[in-house]
């Protein structure tokens, strides 16, 4: 399936790191941007984009789509991201499992959805009609999640799973976002990671995250925790090799760093792959 | 008691964005989650209450905003300082909640709201500074097009002058103003101590050139002139309308300057 093509470790194209990246051409395998930001007529992000598309894949990653929505789908919006992937011919399109828009408005946020088999019905059909416009599959993102509805009859890892499966979309799965949310509803990441379906899992992301109280909250400007890597860890052994990604959106290292949290996740990556899940089980 | 029936995709939804979009820091939690029919419908467990876990929406919605807010309009918060350009956000997004899916248009509306705010009674100076930065945002990343340049220009026949389409940059604003808000802009560049603009009727020209987006005041006659050419005219047609009342000579002089400076200065597109 072609979300599911292997493109090594890449990282987020950000401003900060433009002029490094079209002038050092630093070893990367892919760039991931902001679907959103790149949807302009011109200017200095169009001209960033022709540049490093000459040089690297680059996946499309946006956040406006609100799949969750009962608003009608913004067919404008998807007239853009649809420009913007003909001139880009990303390696993938992934957004949100979540809504971010209601009555006209958006809340440029990630919303959780209650998982139940309404909200499961509409999804698909709303992700189905978005990869009919796009001529695409596309990739669904777990977020983090900061409550749950007491309505959810599903969990949150078969409600994607399924919807995959309906959808006959790909996963994006964010290991980090899995930690995140098995921390505020007190499940086992493990137990999510080990219900993705294999196939589907197209790309994974990593990122750093902070403590606000009782609560963890995905704020994208730390170092990967170690309990991420563990989980990372076992979600390779699990999936096999899949494209990942480190996204640091916030408190923005320089690009040295954020290579070297790369080449840390390439490191996991192949001792996962070199040692399977029954032996590191059976190790003291 | 019969239990409540679990609320469709579409209440549920209503409920949450109008509990989230309405929340201030003195609102009771219980109050809170009872008015928006919601504490039946969020968990809460020892780790947090529901409140406590819808609080971080609710904080977040309003904080992505204020950061951008606080991107685009970097001179405004200077001059306003964080606690009170927080405050200015928050009134803003509750009167106009953002409608486009891109966060770059967040602010797009934030110079008409501020000219009927509280802090524009005071400093109505504000509003004129903010409509200048919004349009140093915008232009960020315009369309591109191709200027003209002296030697495309000379490469015409002289009898081609006259038909000669005059079309500016797609990348431009005129902005009127009624204070020097120019002078204001220029002495927060250089971070010198800045006091209240005098008022003065100003239009501004905005533009981006290549990928710097500048501006620069107009004077009258000239402001007349682009405003003129934004509505499309050839050469001829700007001759036209700049020479009523003056002679030839004046006309032709004004022509000749207008069209230097603004083909020195990137502002007129090539091609058709």
């Amino acid at each position: 399936m072609p979300f599911c093509q292997y493109l090594g470790h890449g990282i987020g194209l950000r401003p900060v790191h433009y002029r490094e990246v079209i002038e050092g051409r630093p070893p990367i395998g892919w760039l991931e941007i902001i679907s959103e930001n790149f949807m302009v007529a011109g200017g200095n992000p169009r001209r960033v984009l022709r540049d490093v598309r000459g040089n690297y894949p680059v996946a499309m990653h946006g956040v406006s789509l609100s799949l969750g929505s009962t608003d009608p789908l913004v067919l404008a919006y998807l007239d853009e991201l649809a420009a913007l992937a003909d001139d880009v011919e990303p390696a993938w399109i992934s957004d949100h499992l979540c809504w971010s828009s209601l009555g006209g408005h958006t809340v440029h946020d990630l919303w959780p959805l209650p998982y139940t088999e309404e909200a499961l019905n509409h999804v698909a059909a709303r992700v189905a009609r978005v990869q009919d416009r796009l001529g695409r599959q596309i990739q669904i993102e777990n977020v983090s999640s900061y409550l749950t509805y007491r309505h959810s009859t599903l969990t949150e890892w078969d409600f994607l799973a399924e919807l995959a499966e309906r959808a006959d979309c790909g996963i994006l799965l964010d290991v980090n976002n899995v930690y995140v949310s098995a921390h505020n509803h007190g499940f086992d990441p493990r137990t999510f990671v080990d219900a993705m379906p294999r196939g589907r899992v197209g790309q994974i992301h990593l990122a750093g995250h902070q403590h606000d109280g009782a609560l963890f909250l995905d704020t994208h400007d730390h170092p990967v925790c170690d309990e991420v890597w563990d989980l990372y860890r076992d979600t390779v052994r699990r999936c096999g090799r899949v494209s990942t990604l480190i996204e640091w959106d916030d408190e923005i290292p320089a690009l040295g760093r954020l290579l070297e949290e790369s080449r840390r996740a390439m490191g996991v990556e192949a001792e996962a792959i070199a040692t399977p899940r029954e032996a590191s089980l059976r190790a003291p | 008691m019969r239990p409540e029936e679990p609320p469709s995709l579409r209440l549920l939804q209503e409920r949450f964005y109008a509990a989230c979009t309405s929340w201030t820091v003195d609102v009771p939690d219980g109050e809170w989650l009872e008015g928006h029919h919601l504490d039946g419908t969020v968990v809460d467990d020892d780790r947090a209450t529901g409140a406590t876990r819808l609080r971080v929406y609710a904080r977040m919605f309003l904080w992505r905003i204020t950061d951008v807010l606080a991107e685009g309009f970097p001179k405004l918060r200077e001059l306003l300082g964080a606690h009170a350009f927080r405050a200015l956000a928050a009134d803003y997004v509750r009167a106009c909640p953002p409608a486009h899916p891109s966060l770059r248009n967040a602010g797009r509306r934030l110079p008409d709201f501020l000219r009927g705010h509280a802090v524009c009674k005071a400093a109505p100076w504000l509003a004129d500074l903010a409509r200048l930065e919004w349009a140093h945002d915008d232009l960020f990343d315009g369309p591109d097009a191709p200027p003209l340049t002296l030697s495309q220009l000379r490469a015409r026949g002289a009898d081609e002058y006259a038909s000669l389409a005059l079309r500016l940059v797609p990348c431009h604003r005129i902005v009127d103003a009624s204070f020097a808000v120019d002078e204001l802009w220029q002495r927060l560049e250089e971070g010198s101590p800045v006091a209240a603009p005098r008022p003065a009727q100003l239009t501004l020209l905005v533009w981006r050139r290549e990928l710097a987006v500048q501006h620069r005041t107009v004077d009258a006659a000239e402001a007349a002139a682009l405003r003129f050419v934004q509505r499309g005219a050839t050469l001829a047609d700007l001759c036209d309308e700049l020479s009523q009342g003056g002679s030839l000579d004046d006309t032709s002089r004004l022509v000749f300057a207008l069209l230097s400076r603004w083909i020195d200065e990137d502002l007129i597109a090539s091609g058709p």
